[in-house]
């Protein structure tokens, strides 16, 4: 059989036993008994997901799921996702390296609201994102479509959080993203994300004078200089978020074998802790506001992972 | 072998998946305008004859100010993503309250677009300006936030001079002079009606109530006109139509199918437009027409501007509108 034809063959027999939930093991090549079967592209895109409630000033995730994917050095799909859904989450707040926390007390129409946490523990390792949420009522005074007068609401949601690799894992990608699900209309009114490299520390700000603070996660990435902060509208792999892409954020670390000629192999990515800071400020009239508050933010972390 | 193949095969993938998606990526701020501002053109807003804020989607949360010519008639967009909420002008100033920078602050409009410091002033977080004379009036939140008051202040444009007017608890919005020294505004407590409070120069308050469902619209010569709504059957208010209210006798016009947007300079011509779509126009179609206040009945179609949702504006030079 020339090589080619061997290969595709071999490719699509793991994927199909990769689809089917079938462990497979770096085993010897059936054909020749001496090719080792490579495993080494073969990373896993993990999606944490809710939607924030927000009640009284408590923030809180709801009906949490994780999706998976297992997808080739190159970030391409093999097999079908797998969901499983998670438990609700309230963050404490207290974590030292992540906050994002007003400078300010704000005025008597400002709100702050507690976390809300999507954390997920598996196999590969463990990943965490805090959401804090902020209000503030009578932020500008406008007129509707009939002239009617009313003082509009805005939120700034901030993210922060991201992957710890373990059992041998590495990590390519690792950040938060918030989106508020509406695909017809624009309601942001503003975002901010860093790029380039990473840094041990930063802080970021955004909205109602309201500035940020959170710390980035302690390197010891050895090979980097080419290891960076990114972000966009969008997110980095495929998800179903994407389609509210106009009024959505997204921030994350990235390994440098994402952007490389040849992709991730099994010797790329990181064993440290990385992750990012997403922020995000929309703008709401009083009526919708009350509405986007029971679920109408959709938030995530993700995670690549080895 | 093996392995030298799929490098090869990857390279070839990431070079064409690389040439497919070209360079660059969405930086922070690239989202807070709908679509990319075009390249900034330089106009003249002294030649235009009135200035509106508007929207080509219909988006009251990021309407921009448009400058209309009306002979011949020609619409023009002058800022891009600048989110205004407010626009009084007159010959010679243009001012906004925008949301450029998240809460509103004022500004003046340059000829590109721009938004810039009024001098003397710069750009207070502030609140619904109306110009008269030279004189911007305007309110902001009184920042120590004792009392949660609101402050109404004129500023004199060239003087460059700031007197505060008065305060309140209960918001007033359209501030505009009127003769004798006295202050026109509207109010409304939160979800209750709306009522005309006219202020004397002692600071006396006079107020009328409008009907129960009553939007917002601009005061004339005589005449305050205001939007009327009913509700539809998703329980949402709908423009039916505008009453012209005669603040000295308390004695109403309906006209059905028109909004208010514009009084003429001297407050006896309304421009108005009718009521949703054109026929065979789309929702955000604007259909301009122009009536007169003795005869509100007797009006004339001026020109449907497509694909712009015109809200309100000022009305600064010109008398005689001519109908297409």
């Amino acid at each position: 059989m020339p090589n080619f034809a061997r290969i595709a063959t071999r490719a699509t027999a793991v994927a199909a036993a990769l689809a089917a939930g079938i462990a497979v093991a770096p085993a010897a090549s059936a054909q020749s008994g001496k090719e080792s079967l490579d495993l080494s592209g073969l990373f896993t895109d993990t999606v944490v997901t809710g939607s924030l409630v927000l009640d009284g000033n408590v923030g809180k995730l709801v009906n949490l799921s994780s999706v998976t994917q297992v997808v080739d050095e190159l970030g391409r799909s093999i097999g079908s996702p797998r969901t499983v859904a998670l438990r609700s989450g309230t963050g404490n707040g207290k974590l030292a390296k992540y906050s994002c926390l007003p400078k300010t007390k704000g005025n008597k129409h400002f709100t702050a609201f507690t976390p809300a946490e999507a954390f997920l523990a598996d196999d590969k390792g463990k990943t965490q994102a805090l959401f804090y949420a902020y209000r503030q009522e009578r932020a500008r005074e406008m007129k509707t479509t009939n002239g009617e007068r009313y003082d509009s609401t805005q939120f700034e949601i901030c993210g922060v959080g991201g992957s710890d690799t373990e059992g041998g894992s590495r990590l390519r990608r690792a950040g938060v993203g918030i989106a508020y699900a509406d695909a017809g209309t624009t309601y942001k009114i503003g975002q901010n994300w860093k790029e380039g490299e990473t840094p041990a520390n930063y802080t970021m700000d955004l909205a109602f004078s309201v500035p940020i603070k959170a710390v980035e996660i302690a390197g010891g990435i050895s090979q980097t200089p080419t290891n960076k902060l990114t972000g966009s509208i969008g997110t980095p792999f495929k998800t179903d978020v994407d389609v509210y892409a106009r009024n959505a954020v997204n921030a994350w670390w990235e390994d440098s074998c994402t952007g490389s000629w040849m992709g991730c192999r099994k010797w790329s990515g990181s064993k440290d802790f990385h992750g990012a800071v997403a922020h995000s400020l929309f703008e709401f009239t009083p009526q919708k506001a009350k509405t986007v508050e029971v679920g109408g933010f959709q938030l995530h972390a993700f995670r690549s992972a080895s | 072998m093996i392995r030298l193949v799929r490098t090869l095969a990857a390279a070839a993938t990431a070079l064409t998946l690389g040439v497919l998606a070209g360079c660059g990526s969405d930086g922070p701020g690239a989202a807070t305008a709908a679509q990319s501002p075009p390249t900034p053109v330089a106009r003249d807003l002294a030649s235009y004859d009135a200035y509106v804020v508007a929207s080509a989607e219909n988006n009251p949360l990021f309407a921009d100010v448009y400058a209309i010519r009306f002979q011949p008639f020609a619409i023009d967009r002058i800022t891009t993503g600048k989110r205004i909420s407010s626009l009084g002008a007159d010959k010679s100033s243009v001012l906004v309250a925008a949301g450029d920078e998240n809460v509103d602050r004022l500004a003046m409009v340059g000829g590109t677009g721009d938004l810039l410091p009024i001098p003397g002033l710069g750009r207070p977080h502030a609140f619904a300006p109306t110009v008269v004379d030279g004189v911007a009036y305007y309110k902001d939140i009184d920042p120590a936030e004792r009392k949660d008051e609101y402050r109404y202040f004129a500023y004199d444009l060239t003087q460059q001079t700031k007197k505060l007017l008065f305060r309140t608890v209960e918001t007033r919005f359209d501030l505009t002079p009127m003769d004798n020294g006295r202050l026109f505004s509207t109010t409304s407590s939160e979800d209750g009606p709306i009522k005309v409070v006219i202020r004397s120069r002692t600071g006396k308050e006079r107020f009328l109530p409008l009907r129960v469902n009553a939007g917002g619209g601009p005061l004339g010569r005589d005449l305050f006109a205001y939007t009327t709504l009913g509700v539809d059957e998703r329980g949402e208010k709908q423009a039916t139509g505008m009453d012209l209210l005669d603040l000295d006798t308390g004695k109403s016009t309906h006209v059905a199918g028109l909004q208010p947007v514009v009084w003429s300079p001297d407050g006896t011509q309304l421009l108005a437009k009718r009521i949703g779509s054109t026929p065979d126009g789309s929702p955000t179609d604007t259909a301009l027409v122009l009536l007169d206040a003795a005869k509100p009945d007797a009006f004339v179609d001026v020109r449907t501007v497509p694909n712009l949702a015109i809200y309100f504006g000022t009305w600064v030079r010109g008398e005689a509108l001519p109908a297409r």
